[in-house]
C-alpha cells in the first residue's frame, strides 16, 4: 500500500524531473522556475474546475498550458539574454535568474491567493484495491506522458533536431536547425510537464503556494541521479526515489521523510560525482 | 647520467579501452625528449598520468626515484614537475604579472610575496619577453602571448622537469621559432629537462635529442630523430600502408 | 551589460601589485569612504532613535554575512546557496548552549563559531568535489534541509513556536548588554573585526591563491595549489563567520524562529552580494545597507517583500551583475 503510494509520488517527481532534465541537458540551465510554474498551473487547474466548472481533462490542459506559456516567456525574455554565454559567469547568471523566478512566482501566488490550502475537488469516485482511481490515474498519466515525450524526442523530426541541438548547438545551427525554436519548444515542453504533474496531484494534496518547493527539490535530485539525456533514467530514478522515500518513512522515520532525498543525493554524488546514468 | 623520469610498463584503461598500454620510457636529466604519434595515440593521456590528473591502471612512474602514483596534481607539481596544457590555460582576469606571481607563490606561500619571489617573476617576464605586457589582463592577449604566460607560470615554479603538451599548436612560423629558441635556452642554460608532445615536425627534429613514438597506446619506436624518421613502422603509422 | 566576470572587481584593478598611481588614488578614496562610514556608525546611537539603531544593527549583521559570503563566489569561485543555514546553525547553537547549559555567552560564542566551522568542513569537503551547477544545487538543497531540521526538531529547537528567552551577553567591564545601544556597539566591534580579518585574508597570499582557483582551477592545481584544501578552507571560513554572526543575532534579537534562516534569507544574502558588488570592502556594506532599508520599508507588506527581492535580483542581473561597486568602477574606467 505504502509502496504503491511511493510509486505514485515518485511518478510526480519523475514528471517534473523530465521537464527539468530536458531543459538542463539542452540549455545547461537548472530551471528552478519550474517549481513555481508547478504552483501556478495547479491554481489554474483549480480555478478551471471550481470557478469555470470545467471537467478535469480541461483543467489538466489548462495547467499544462499555463506551465508551458510561463516557461516559454521566461526563456524568450530572460534566459535567452545570456544564451550566447559571452562572459564567463553567464551560466551563473542564468542559474540565479532561475532561482529568482522561482521565488518570484511562488510569492506572487502567495500574495494573490494566500497561503491557505485549497481543496481541489475530486473528479473520479471509486477505488481499486485501496487505491483511489485518482491515484492510479496519476501514475498512469505520468507513464503515458513519458511515453509520448520519449516518442517525440526519439522518433520525430523535431525531436531529432532537439537532440542534435543538445549535443552541439553550433553545429546544429549550421545545419539549419533554428536554436530559438528548439529552446522555445524545450522550455514549453518542460513547463507543460511540470504543469501536468501539478494538476494531476492537486486532488490528492490540496493547492497552496509552497506546494512546489518539495517537488522541485526532489525533481532536482532525480535529474542529477538519473543523469542527462536519458528519459528512461529519469523515470526509473523518479519512481525509485518515491519508493525509497516511502520505505524510509515506513521503516525508519516518517518525520524526516523529505530528508531522505538529500541523503541519497549526497551518497550517490560521493560515489559517482557525475550521477548514475549521466554525462554532465 | 641520472634519469629524472622513469616510466615502467605504464598502462591506463578506460573501461575496456586501453588508452596507454605497457609504455616504458626513461628520460635522462637535462635532456630533451619528444613524444610523437598520430592523434589518439595516447600522448596526452600519458602526460596526464605523469602529472597526476589520471591514475595508472598498472605500471610505475618514478620521478627522481620517487613514485608518482596516487599523488594529486598539486603534489606532483610541488615535487618539481611543471606542465603546459594543450588548450592554453591562463588566469583570465588577472594581469600577466599576477599570473606569473601565482606560479611563484603557490609552492611557497608567505603572507605577502617575498622579494625573491617578485624577482623570480621579473626574471621570468624577461625570459618570455612579456615585460611590456605585465599589466595586461591575460584574457586580452594573443594566443602566442598566452602560451608564453602559461610557460612562464610553469617556469617560475622552478621545475626540474617541464612537460609541454602541443605548445606549438596554432602558432605562426615566426612564433614557433621564438618559442623554440626559448625552450632551447631553458634546457641548456637553466638545465630543465624537457618532455615535449608535438605534431610540428620541425620542432621535434630541431629540439629533441630523442624521440618516442606512440601509436594506439603503445610505444612503437624510439631513438634519435633521424632513426625514428627512417623507421618503417613510424612511416606506416603516419602515412598508412605504402602503395606499390 | 557587464562584459567581465561578474565577481571580484579587485583582480583587474587593484590587485595588481605593480602599484600604479591609479591604484594608490583609489585606495585613498576607499579609505576615506570607510572612515566616514565608521564615523557615522559610531555616532548613530547618540543622534537617532532606538528604531534606527535597531535597523542599523541589523544592517551591520547583514554586512558581516555578506562580507563573509563574498569569500566564496567573490574570491574562490563556487556559488553557494546556503549561507543562511550556517547563520541559523550558529544562532541556534549559541542559544541552546546558553539556555540549556547555562554557559556564558562569551564562551558559547567561540564554541559555536568553531563548531559551525568544523561542520562546514565536513559538509564542504564532499560537496566541493562537485563541479559547475551541481555544487550550487546541492547547497540549495542543504540550506533547505537545515531549515526543515530546525523546523521539525521541536524538542530541541521548539520548531515553529520559536526559541525565546535568550539572555543577552553577560556583563563585562560593567557594561549591561541588555541595553540595545550596548549590543549595537558590541556588534559594531565584531563587525569591524570580521571585516578586517577578511580584508587581511584576501590580500594575503591565501587570497591570491583563492583567486587563482576561481580563474582557472586546473592551472592552479598544475601550479601546485592544493585546490581542494583551499576551497574547503574558504567555504568553512565563510560559513564559520556566518555562524558567528548568527550567535550575535541570537543574543541581540533574543528570539529565534526557523523562518529567519530559510532559503529566502539566503536569497537575500545573494542579493546583497550582487547589489553591493564583491571584491571590495565597501561593496558588501552598501549591499547590506540597501537591502536592509528595503526590508524595513516593506515591513508592512511581508509578502510583497519577497516579490520585490526577486524582481530586484533579476533587474540587477540584467543591468549590472557586478553590483553598485561594479557600476562605479565601470564609470571610472570610462573617464
Amino acid at each position: 500500500m505504502q509502496i504503491g503510494n511511493g510509486l505514485i509520488v515518485g511518478s510526480v517527481y519523475a514528471l517534473v524531473a523530465l521537464g527539468l532534465n530536458l531543459i538542463w541537458s539542452i540549455t545547461d540551465i537548472p530551471d528552478f522556475a519550474q517549481g513555481s510554474f508547478y504552483v501556478l498551473a495547479a491554481y489554474a487547474g483549480l480555478f478551471a474546475v471550481t470557478l469555470v466548472k470545467m471537467p478535469f481533462l480541461v483543467a489538466l490542459l489548462c495547467g499544462m498550458s499555463v506551465g508551458a506559456v510561463m516557461a516559454f516567456l521566461c526563456e524568450r525574455f530572460l534566459y535567452r539574454r545570456w544564451r550566447e554565454r559571452t562572459f564567463r559567469d553567464a551560466a551563473r547568471v542564468q542559474l540565479l535568474v532561475a532561482i529568482a523566478l522561482f521565488f518570484l512566482f511562488a510569492n506572487i501566488a502567495n500574495a494573490l491567493w494566500t497561503a491557505k490550502p485549497r481543496i481541489f475537488p475530486s473528479y473520479m469516485e471509486g477505488s481499486f484495491f485501496n487505491f483511489s482511481y485518482i491515484r492510479i490515474n496519476v501514475l498512469l498519466s505520468a507513464v503515458i506522458l513519458f511515453i509520448l515525450v520519449y516518442l517525440f524526442i526519439m522518433k520525430t523530426k523535431p525531436g531529432k533536431a532537439i537532440r542534435a541541438a543538445s549535443m552541439d548547438p553550433g553545429m546544429a545551427q549550421v545545419l539549419g536547425i533554428n536554436i530559438d525554436t528548439v529552446n522555445s519548444v524545450v522550455f514549453s515542453l518542460g513547463g507543460a510537464l511540470s504543469g501536468a504533474a501539478a494538476v494531476l496531484v492537486a486532488p490528492l494534496y490540496s493547492v497552496f503556494p509552497s506546494m512546489g518547493d518539495l517537488p522541485l527539490l526532489k525533481a532536482l535530485v532525480v535529474v542529477i541521479l538519473g543523469g542527462f539525456g536519458s528519459v528512461a533514467g529519469v523515470l526509473i530514478c523518479g519512481l525509485g526515489l518515491g519508493l525509497l522515500e516511502a520505505l524510509g518513512a515506513m521503516y525508519v522515520s516518517s518525520a524526516y521523510q523529505h530528508g531522505y532525498a538529500f541523503f541519497i543525493l549526497i551518497l550517490v554524488l560521493l560515489l559517482k560525482p557525475k550521477g548514475l546514468f549521466g554525462r554532465v | 647520467m641520472e634519469d629524472i623520469l622513469v616510466a615502467k610498463k605504464v598502462t591506463k584503461n578506460f573501461g575496456g579501452l586501453a588508452a596507454v598500454k605497457d609504455v616504458s620510457l626513461t628520460v635522462p636529466k637535462r635532456t630533451r625528449l619528444g613524444i610523437i604519434g598520430p592523434n589518439g595515440a595516447g600522448k596526452t593521456t600519458l602526460f596526464n598520468l605523469f602529472t597526476g590528473e589520471l591514475n595508472t591502471t598498472a605500471g610505475t612512474i618514478l620521478f627522481e626515484n620517487q613514485p608518482l602514483q596516487g599523488l594529486k596534481p598539486h603534489a606532483i607539481s610541488k615535487k618539481g614537475i611543471g606542465r603546459t596544457f594543450q588548450i592554453v590555460r591562463v588566469f583570465d582576469e588577472l594581469p600577466v604579472y599576477d599570473n606569473i606571481l601565482i606560479g611563484a607563490i603557490a609552492k611557497d606561500l608567505h603572507f605577502t610575496p617575498s622579494k625573491e619571489q617578485r624577482q623570480a617573476v621579473e626574471q621570468t617576464l624577461e625570459m618570455v619577453k612579456l615585460q611590456d605586457h605585465r599589466n595586461v589582463m591575460a584574457k586580452h592577449l594573443t594566443l602566442s602571448a598566452k602560451k608564453r604566460v602559461g610557460l612562464a607560470v610553469a617556469l617560475v615554479g622552478k621545475p626540474r622537469l617541464l612537460l609541454l603538451d602541443e605548445c606549438m599548436a596554432g602558432l605562426t612560423f615566426v612564433e614557433i621559432d621564438e618559442i623554440l629558441e626559448l625552450l632551447q635556452k631553458i634546457n641548456t642554460e637553466i638545465g630543465i629537462t624537457l618532455v615535449v608532445v608535438e605534431h610540428v615536425m620541425k620542432v621535434v627534429m630541431e629540439l629533441c635529442e630523442r624521440i618516442v613514438v606512440l601509436a594506439s597506446g603503445e610505444k612503437i619506436a624510439e631513438g634519435t630523430p633521424r632513426e625514428v624518421a627512417n623507421d618503417r613502422k613510424v612511416i606506416d603509422v603516419y602515412l598508412g600502408e605504402k602503395k606499390s | 551589460m557587464a562584459e567581465y566576470s561578474f565577481v571580484c572587481l579587485q583582480t583587474s584593478i587593484r590587485r595588481c601589485p605593480c602599484d600604479s598611481k591609479e591604484n594608490v588614488i583609489m585606495s585613498t578614496a576607499n579609505k576615506l569612504v570607510i572612515g566616514v562610514v565608521l564615523l557615522i556608525l559610531v555616532i548613530i546611537p547618540h543622534i537617532t532613535s532606538d528604531y534606527i539603531v535597531y535597523v542599523v544593527t541589523l544592517a551591520m549583521l547583514f554586512s558581516m554575512l555578506t562580507a563573509s559570503y563574498d569569500l566564496m563566489p567573490g574570491y574562490t569561485g563556487p556559488l553557494s546557496f546556503c549561507p543562511a543555514a550556517f547563520y541559523g546553525l550558529g544562532a541556534y547553537a549559541s542559544a541552546l548552549l546558553t539556555l540549556n547549559t547555562g554557559m556564558s555567552f562569551w564562551l558559547a560564542l567561540p564554541i559555536s563559531t568553531i563548531g559551525v566551522f568544523l561542520f562546514a568542513v565536513v559538509v564542504g569537503y564532499p560537496a566541493l568535489k562537485l563541479r559547475g551547477h551541481y555544487f550550487a544545487v546541492t547547497t540549495f538543497f542543504f540550506g533547505h534541509f537545515v531549515y526543515l531540521v530546525l523546523l521539525n526538531s521541536r524538542d530541541i529547537t521548539k520548531g515553529p513556536l520559536g526559541l525565546g528567552g535568550i539572555s543577552p551577553p553577560e556583563s563585562i567591564f560593567g557594561i549591561d548588554f541588555g541595553n540595545m545601544t550596548a549590543m549595537y556597539y558590541l556588534i559594531l566591534v565584531f563587525g569591524i573585526i570580521t571585516v578586517a580579518f577578511l580584508f587581511t585574508l584576501v590580500h594575503s597570499g591565501v587570497g591570491r591563491l583563492l583567486i587563482s582557483i576561481r580563474e582557472n582551477e586546473d592551472l592552479a592545481q598544475a601550479s601546485g595549489v592544493n585546490t581542494a584544501f583551499f576551497k574547503v578552507l574558504a567555504f568553512s571560513i565563510s560559513s564559520g563567520l556566518a555562524g558567528l554572526t548568527g550567535c550575535l543575532f541570537a543574543h541581540f534579537f533574543r528570539l529565534l524562529h526557523p523562518s529567519t534562516f530559510s532559503w529566502m534569507t539566503s536569497e537575500m544574502i545573494v542579493i546583497m552580494f550582487l547589489v553591493g558588488g564583491s571584491g571590495t570592502i565597501i561593496g558588501p556594506i552598501i549591499g547590506a545597507g540597501v537591502v536592509t532599508v528595503i526590508l524595513e520599508l516593506m515591513r508592512f507588506a511581508p509578502e510583497m517583500r519577497f516579490i520585490i527581492w526577486s524582481i530586484l535580483l533579476i533587474v540587477i542581473l540584467i543591468i549590472e551583475p557586478r553590483g553598485l561597486a561594479g557600476m562605479y568602477y565601470r564609470i571610472r574606467r570610462r573617464t
